[in-house]
């Protein structure tokens, strides 16, 4: 995946992989994460970074419902430095769904990713992300997955 | 240590509203009955979509898990013989409800070639990838099926031992030998 450096104004390629153990320590030193990401142990904890650089830019806990075929978003965190009209890299909370929904492929849900719906985040998530609301959720699926994919993960 | 609902309410005091839905997802605290709930809310809405979906809708899904799946095995650096063209090839197959005879009639191909490719003992051309691209609808990039053929190629270079012996008698006048 492609992110765009604000700074140097070029493009560098970007990787999301499973966090490691050492992480966990890294995160909680770090001043760029505010949440207690050792509470996410038992989800799926994902880091987005440029390929070149070990810093991690933002994280991601996904928990994995195999019996209703769906993965739900249960925490993401972009990291300081990357929000808001400062941000050094961008677009890191895209890149992050869009992996969401790759991986909801993969493990044959039809690309569907929920998250339990938030005032806050439901008009970015929906007009930005394509997400639709149900209830108190947001979820997204196929054509919309599939979109965001093509959109952050090319 | 601050639990997230706090945090997330500090948060909120500092950022606007929009850096705050950009950078930042945290769900509502529930109990564990509202929690299930909630999980229930939502395995309706599933099941209702699942109910929904046309035979259309189902081929395009299976093959963007396909398509995801294979990328991620090609983007891997590890080779798994279980994950062979052959393998993926079937798993089309399966996906798009046609037998060997139908793939290799729409495809343009003896169906003994496909039988050949099917069963490890030829790989897939260039020209076989184009067709499986828009056989899929473009959903499946010809790239992915060659890149799976590169990596077959690359762990075949890797381990051939026999086929390397059996060149080596045809080379003369090596530029370089015992360094």
């Amino acid at each position: 995946m492609k992110l765009w450096g604000t700074q140097k104004k070029v493009y560098e390629e970007g990787i999301i992989e499973l966090i490691s153990v050492e992480d966990f320590q890294i995160i909680q030193k770090s001043d760029q994460f505010n949440f207690n990401w050792t509470k996410e142990k038992s989800y799926s904890i994902y880091k987005i970074r440029k390929r070149i650089e070990e810093q991690i830019l933002g994280l991601i806990s996904i928990r994995d419902i195999p019996d209703e075929l769906r993965l739900e978003i249960h925490l993401l965190e972009i990291s300081k430095d990357n929000i808001g009209k400062k941000k050094k890299v961008d677009p890191l909370a895209g890149c992050l769904i869009a992996f969401a929904c790759d991986l909801a492929f993969q493990k044959d849900y039809d690309g569907f990713v929920s998250l339990i719906s938030k005032t806050e985040i439901e008009k970015l998530y929906k007009e930005k992300y394509g997400f639709r609301k149900q209830g108190n959720h947001l979820y997204i699926q196929l054509d919309n997955s599939e979109s965001l994919i093509s959109k952050y993960l090319k | 240590m601050k639990n997230n609902k706090k945090i997330y309410k500090d948060i909120k005091k500092k950022v606007s509203k929009v850096e705050l839905a950009e950078g930042y997802y945290v769900p509502n605290e529930m109990s564990k009955k509202e929690k299930k709930e909630s999980d229930g809310e939502i395995w309706n809405i599933r099941k209702k979509l699942l109910q929904e979906m046309s035979p259309q809708d189902k081929i395009y899904s299976g093959l963007l898990r396909l398509k995801y799946q294979i990328n991620n095995y090609v983007e891997n650096e590890n080779f798994d013989p279980e994950k062979s063209i052959s393998s993926y090839l079937r798993e089309y197959m399966s996906i798009v409800k046609k037998k060997q005879k139908d793939l290799s009639v729409d495809l343009d191909i003896h169906k003994t070639r496909l039988s050949r490719i099917l069963n490890n003992r030829e790989r897939i051309s260039l020209q076989l990838a184009y067709r499986l691209e828009i056989h899929s609808g473009d959903l499946i990039p010809a790239i992915l099926w060659w890149k799976l053929v590169q990596k077959e190629i690359e762990e075949e270079i890797k381990e051939d031992k026999k086929e390397r012996k059996k060149e080596k008698k045809r080379v003369k006048n090596i530029a370089v030998s015992n360094r």
